[in-house]
């Protein structure tokens, strides 16, 4: 589903990802385990094609993305669910509203999206908080609210950088549960995280850890390019890149 | 996204910068009234405007003395010249308020009157008219039946206006428009700044830069459009209450507001045109 090959990243002289190789395969969950600083969220943006690597190759479905023009990569992210810290709520608009847009975006229609949106919130556990303006929750119901947004219409990439900060155990156990119930209908799923008991976590869930220092992955990253088997149940999901009319 | 989306997201976008839309379109407003005063401004005659010529309508001998009838007729007569264009006023003198009026006029000498009887005068119009249509309005005046004799007193200059009237109005709508295009920019560049921060989490949904900025075009275009409109209306009024010289004409007036209009396309899509640089690259 996903593949980085020796994708490389640098800002001005610093080297933000340094020949990065990692697999994701369809019915997959990985967390990528590092410290601050390590390139966790530069490979989130790189894995939600959100940014072009300097090097390497970013294989979504069949198809190396890196190639792609600008114009198409909207259609690409279309079937990435993104979660960061950095993408705000709307204001003025309801958490459910909020939640509704980028099931929107993702081609369902507003009868559709406004029961994947209800079922993701309460998936994260802040269904109560469907009808409140943003301005009204706490910062751990607003990530939960944001998550929610990234896993609604169980994308067939999830990608979450560092999902579990700020959150209490028994939040991030509700954001574990989400990200599984995206996996386990044949999503691929990687998320980054400091937190090295949501990583535990992760694994014992039946997900894969890989751990990365200094923009480079140390352990774990899987067999690229090598078709291994796949979780039972677990379907390959077709990305689409339409042409752009 | 389907249409119901953009719908949706015009609606959600109104509530998020519906303060932004009101400074819009007020600045459009003001934009389009800062035109429009300009125009008239333009327009206007560099010398003193001149007052208003008097054409006198002597009727018919007999037509006072007819009684109510002939009453009737220059009460009629005064109806159809108030309607027409140019005329200010009209009054209906008496022959008796004639007689009156023609000696305090003599002063000193209105001893010559002594004796003569009230039917001395006609009874007639009085009819003060824009000085450019004064003359016309004396010939039709002349062919119509029941008048007798018609005099056309030309117009006086009017008092001179103080020197600095013009430059004051050109002061004045410079400022308007000064203000108006600085409020247009402000409020623009709110927006923008707002959507620059919006435009992240759009791009990660899968939306193109078009696609995520559109809506607030519509919003910018729309304030344009109700902004525009307000201020032709807003022009037009003015100018009928306080311009004795007439409104702007509509045609010019629906112009000048559609020129906003395009002015408000134009300059909304370019301010809101977000760089490739931002967001996600």
């Amino acid at each position: 589903m996903l593949r980085l090959l020796g994708v490389s990243l640098r800002l001005d002289d610093r080297a933000l990802l340094d020949e990065v190789s990692l697999q994701v395969r369809a019915g997959e969950l990985v967390v990528v385990e590092g410290q601050r600083a390590s390139g966790k969220s530069s490979l989130a943006r790189v894995a939600a094609v959100l940014r072009r690597p300097d090097d390497g190759e970013v294989w979504i479905g069949e198809r190396d993305v890196t190639t792609l023009q600008d114009a198409s990569m909207p259609f690409v992210r279309r079937n990435i669910g993104f979660f960061s810290a950095d993408l705000p709520l709307l204001p003025r608009l309801s958490t459910l509203e909020n939640v509704m847009l980028a099931a929107g975006a993702r081609g369902f229609e507003p009868a559709q999206a406004r029961e994947l949106a209800l079922r993701a919130l309460g998936r994260v556990g802040v269904v109560g908080a469907a009808t409140r303006l943003p301005g009204g929750l706490s910062a751990a119901e607003r990530r939960l609210v944001a998550l929610a947004r990234a896993v609604a219409g169980a994308p067939p990439l999830l990608v979450l950088d560092d999902p579990s900060a700020e959150l209490a155990a028994r939040d991030a156990g509700a954001v574990l549960s989400a990200i599984l119930g995206v996996v386990e209908v044949g999503g691929a799923a990687l998320c980054t995280s400091p937190d090295g008991s949501f990583a535990e976590a992760v694994v014992r869930a039946g997900g894969r850890r890989v751990r990365l220092e200094g923009g480079r992955v140390l352990a774990g990253g899987g067999p690229i390019g090598i078709v291994g088997a796949r979780r039972p149940g677990a379907r390959e999901v077709d990305v689409r890149v339409e042409a752009r009319r | 996204m389907t249409r119901a989306w953009l719908l949706r997201r015009l609606v959600g976008d109104g509530r998020r910068h519906g303060a932004v839309w009101l400074a819009l379109a007020v600045a459009f407003a003001v934009v389009t009234l800062a035109a429009a005063g300009a125009r008239l401004v333009g327009r206007a005659p560099a010398g003193p405007a001149p007052a208003a010529a008097r054409v006198i309508a002597y009727l018919d001998e007999g037509q006072e003395g007819a009684g109510a009838g002939a009453g009737a007729r220059a009460e009629e007569l005064r109806r159809v010249l108030e309607r027409m264009p140019g005329v200010e006023a009209v009054r209906v003198v008496s022959a008796r308020d004639g007689l009156e009026l023609l000696r305090r006029e003599l002063g000193a000498r209105a001893g010559v009157l002594e004796g003569v009887g009230p039917d001395l005068l006609s009874p007639s119009l009085e009819i003060a008219a824009r000085p450019a249509v004064a003359g016309a309005l004396a010939i039709r005046l002349r062919r119509l039946a029941g008048v007798g004799a018609v005099d056309l007193v030309e117009a006086a200059e009017a008092p001179a206006a103080p020197a600095d009237d013009g430059r004051a109005a050109r002061l004045g709508v410079a400022l308007a428009g000064t203000l108006g295009l600085l409020a247009l920019v402000a409020a623009l560049a709110v927006l923008r700044a707002r959507l620059r921060v919006e435009l992240a989490l759009w791009l990660s949904f899968g939306l193109t830069r078009a696609a995520s900025v559109r809506p607030a075009l519509w919003l910018a275009t729309s304030a344009g459009v109700v902004g525009a409109g307000a201020g032709a209306l807003g022009a037009s009024w003015a100018a009928n209450a306080w311009l004795p010289a007439g409104a702007l004409p509509a045609r010019e007036l629906a112009l000048g507001a559609a020129a906003v209009v395009m002015l408000a396309l134009a300059v909304s899509r370019v301010a809101l045109r977000i760089p490739e640089a931002a967001g996600a690259r």
